[in-house]
């Protein structure tokens, strides 16, 4: 079951250390499936707050926040994966994430828990996917008799997408 | 470890930046030398010595690093304005001119270091510059000064122990003279930091005898500290440093060993170098009174093969082998009764010269520190945050209704410290312009002749303070205004004489503080933009479709900013070719500064750069749409009016207009760009905001004005990039960001949808 944020950003900051940081993973729900995202990213979880919109950006930008004086873009998730949009509600989270020396906020419907996958545990993305997100999976994390969907960060971050957004901008 | 590269870079680039700025101080000088001087009169004293100064630092610092280019290049001009001091060489218009370029070779050898590392690559131009140069000295003095000019390429050896040479036999008086009080204070906060090193270092051995690293590092700073001395005239340091490299070295070889005593002796040197210094930053002439007895204590402690090779010292006195502690013991006692102070006559004359600038010598206890540019940077942008963050406590909404005398008196307190704090780091960024108005000095000396113009340069307002960056973004800019100047601007004496005009032409470049905004001027007094003549041009470029005499001059001025937009008959090497003012267009606008450009057909040019005080910080207006609310930069704010029906025209593709006095500006729907919803979309009756850019005008429809604020000016992050429209975001004082609207890319949108 879900933890809450507090109990989990415990977990986040006392893994400072490289070693124990592998084959960990943070995981959180967008609509059904669990998906999980290497520990090593992830910088911190806030609560859903108000989201200022920049034009011209690709729908899944929502726009950018004030994080403690830092203005961060953030994504979001369903908008990524093309799932249905779904209005936030209190279990709505922004997981802010690191890549590539830039933050960024993630818009996930709920954050589950850290957990250990060992890497024999770890599965090949499908070969054959027909949804749109399959493209950001990097594995498929097998624990406790569930499956974790494991994202690739870089991709889901910086895919075609930003070429084309880049294009336009200039 | 990095220690041995680091320290060289570290050594290296303070060189590079420490002779740059020397070589941007001798121009100006070198100019005004030639302008003081006539045909047969001998330069003036002052400046020459100044000069001399700074070529003798650069040579000695050069040969310390081993720059032999620099070395020999800088120690023939050294030679010939020595002759020009003693009146030997006269300064006419050759002299001071082969002196120009040497500073240019100079400055490309600085150039191939940075970028290389070595100052190889560039010996023909230096060889061609040296052989110019002893030209300029032999004329009047070959028979007397052959020993000079006909050195043999020296190497870099030869020329430390030649300065060191020099330095020792040079009168007293004359070593003042070479260091200026920046060099002794440059050499003391050096020599301090060195001696920290040894030190260090030196007790790191005691508890790591094998320890070879530390050694190295000692030893390192040690000559270094070594050749400062040297270079800077303190003889008695130099020569008790020398020993003290060489016991160290016998360290190193491992030919004497680190143990406690030997350990004991360097530091007691250590100390002894500290105090010496001390008294230098005093103004004190630096002496060791016993410095033969220190010098025999090394020499006791080295193995003796060593010592006869080494010993540079007077002849020991025969002196009964005393063991080391005991010899620290005798010597500590002698240096707690009151020194033996004696002063020679020597000494007597310096400290004379040291009294009549006591002030000066006192101040040399001040200290800046270099700090690296990003740290300040981040400085900068904490201090923003922290203002942030105070409006988010004292302007809290959870305080609304409430009356807290306590709380508001420490909150207006808390105010006024971050605000003074907020003053004082942005001024930290902030240098005086004259550094890049002194380049212009040259560079007016060098065009003048070249278009055989007479030009007088006046120099304004140096000491006005500008942002670091702004500074360097506003140096390409100048020179290329001040070209167009003397190059298109100024007539030639015959046609200035002809117009009743003096036969001098003048260029003025002007620094002040203008309503929140720098301003720098370049105003000649020339023949003046020629309107008809730019328009013609903007026809046959096809930049305007009639024949132009609707515009404003400043419209019409506009023009020569486009790229290759010149109406020069011909190019010449100076200017011409239309790149220029392109160039001035795009530089300025990137420190989101305004050019305005008057001109006087016969009586001269204006060109006024008006940039914003800080990049940090613009005054903003804040408006609404719906929810969103944006904050327009004030300065780009024409008015705000409520629009009346009949004001409002339709074009066929929907373009709205709105007509402002005799101006239709296109309407732009912010929540139509931004996707939200305003609280009226109709525009008749609605509030606009008439912004300007450049001379064309949009009407923002907004909702509300919320006020005036200053906004600190954060980029979007690198994910969202650029967008149009906007220039960035602040965050304002409830936590919300609010966007910072780019006028300059929604008004070319808006008049190009018009246009369109």
């Amino acid at each position: 079951m879900a933890k809450d944020i507090t109990s989990i950003e415990d977990d986040l900051y006392d893994e400072d250390d490289e070693d124990t940081q592998k084959n960990r993973y943070f995981t959180f729900q967008v609509g059904d499936e669990e998906y999980g995202l290497e520990i090593i990213h992830v910088i911190e979880v806030i609560g859903m707050q108000k989201i200022t919109e920049v034009p011209d950006m690709p729908d899944f930008v929502k726009g950018v926040i004030n994080l403690r004086g830092q203005v961060i873009p953030v994504m979001d998730v369903r908008t990524r994966f093309k799932m249905a949009p779904r209005e936030y509600d209190d279990r709505t989270c922004i997981v802010v994430i690191n890549i590539r020396d830039t933050a960024i906020g993630m818009v996930v419907d709920k954050v589950s828990d850290v957990i250990d996958i060992p890497e024999d545990q770890v599965d090949p993305p499908p070969k054959i996917s027909r949804s749109v997100g399959s493209r950001y999976i990097k594995g498929m994390g097998k624990a406790d008799d569930k499956v974790k969907i494991l994202l690739d960060a870089g991709k889901l971050l910086y895919d075609e997408e930003l070429q084309q957004m880049e294009s336009k901008v200039d | 470890m990095s220690t041995m590269s680091s320290i060289i870079d570290e050594n290296i680039l303070s060189f590079i930046t420490e002779s740059r700025e020397m070589i941007d101080e001798v121009e100006p000088h070198l100019i005004e030398m030639s302008k003081m001087s006539s045909p047969g009169s001998s330069a003036d004293m002052e400046t020459t010595n100044l000069i001399f100064r700074l070529f003798h630092s650069i040579k000695g610092t050069a040969g310390f690093l081993q720059f032999n280019e620099v070395v020999k290049v800088t120690h023939e001009a050294e030679t010939l304005l020595d002759l020009i001091r003693n009146g030997q060489v006269e300064t006419d218009q050759r002299n001071t001119d082969v002196l120009c370029r040497t500073c240019d070779i100079v400055n490309s050898l600085l150039n191939q270091i940075e970028s290389t590392g070595s100052d190889k690559g560039f010996e023909s131009e230096a060889q061609a510059i040296i052989s110019e140069l002893s030209e300029c000295i032999h004329p009047t003095t070959a028979g007397r000064e052959n020993a000079a000019s006909e050195l043999p390429p020296l190497n870099a050896k030869d020329l430390s122990a030649e300065n060191a040479l020099e330095a020792a036999a040079i009168p007293d008086a004359m070593d003042q003279l070479l260091l200026t009080p920046e060099m002794l204070q440059r050499f003391i906060e050096e020599a301090v930091e060195q001696l920290e090193v040894v030190e260090e270092s030196m007790l790191k051995l005691q508890e790591d005898p094998n320890n070879m690293e530390t050694i190295q590092e000692a030893y390192r700073s040690l000559h270094s500290f070594k050749g400062n001395c040297g270079f800077s005239g303190y003889a008695d340091l130099e020569k008790l440093a020398h020993k003290t490299e060489t016991a160290m070295d016998a360290l190193k070889a491992g030919t004497l060993a680190a143990d406690p005593s030997t350990i004991q002796t360097m530091l007691y040197m250590v100390d002894i170098f500290n105090q010496a210094i001390a008294d230098i930053s005093k103004g004190g002439p630096g002496s060791i009174p016993n410095r033969s007895v220190l010098i025999d204590l090394l020499d006791d402690i080295l193995p003796t093969a060593e010592t006869d090779a080494e010993s540079q010292a007077p002849a020991p006195d025969p002196r009964p082998e005393i063991q080391q502690p005991e010899a620290l013991f005798l010597l500590r006692e002698k240096q707690d009764l009151p020194k033996p102070v004696e002063p020679t006559d020597k000494d007597r004359g310096r400290d004379e010269l040291m009294d009549t600038s006591s002030s000066k010598s006192r101040s040399i206890a001040r200290q800046d520190i270099r700090v690296n540019l990003a740290k300040l940077d981040q400085l900068i942008n904490l201090v923003g945050e922290l203002v942030i963050a105070e409006a988010m406590v004292t302007r809290n909404p959870d305080l609304k209704g409430y009356e807290f005398e306590n709380f508001e008196r420490s909150s207006a307190h808390l105010n006024k410290i971050v605000r003074d704090l907020q003053d004082i780091t942005l001024s930290v960024r902030m240098i005086p312009v004259s550094g890049v108005f002194r380049k212009m000095i040259r560079l007016v000396h060098d065009l003048s002749a070249r278009a055989q113009k007479k030009v007088n340069l006046e120099l304004l307002g140096e000491e006005t303070e500008i942002d670091k960056t702004v500074s360097e973004l506003i140096a390409d800019p100048l020179v290329h205004l001040v070209r167009n100047a003397i190059d298109h601007g100024l007539e030639s004496p015959k046609e200035r004489l002809a117009q009743g005009k003096s036969e001098t032409g003048a260029v003025v470049l002007e620094a002040k503080h203008e309503g929140g905004e720098i301003w720098i001027t370049i105003k000649d007094d020339g023949r003046g933009l020629d309107r008809k003549k730019i328009i013609n041009k903007a026809i046959e470029k096809g930049l305007i479709k009639d024949d132009g005499s609707h515009l404003t001059d400043s419209q019409v001025y506009d023009f020569i900013f486009h790229p290759g937009f010149s109406t020069a008959e011909k190019v010449t090497d100076v200017s011409g070719r239309g790149v220029g003012m392109d160039v001035v267009k795009k530089n300025i606008e990137k420190i989101k500064g305004h050019i305005d450009i008057r001109s006087q057909t016969g009586f001269g040019t204006v060109v006024a750069l008006r940039i914003p005080l800080t990049l940090a910080i613009i005054d903003g207006m804040l408006v609404r749409v719906g929810k969103a609310r944006y904050t327009v930069p004030l300065l780009s704010i024409r008015e705000s009016i409520q629009v009346e029906k009949d004001k409002i025209t339709i074009t066929m593709d929907g373009q709205e207009l709105v007509k402002v006095r005799n101006e239709l500006v296109p309407v732009v729907r912010l929540h139509e760009m931004h996707r939200i919803e305003p609280d009226r979309k109709e525009l008749e009756g609605g509030l606009v905001v008439i912004v300007e850019h450049r001379g064309e005008a949009a009407a923002l429809l907004i909702d509300e004005i919320i006020g005036e604020q200053q906004a600190v000016i954060k980029g979007l992050s690198n994910y969202v990039g650029n967008v149009k429209g906007l220039s960035g975001c602040t965050i304002l004082g409830d936590g919300e960001i609010s966007l910072i609207l780019d006028i300059g890319g929604l008004v070319a949108r808006a008049q190009d949808a018009v246009a369109a």
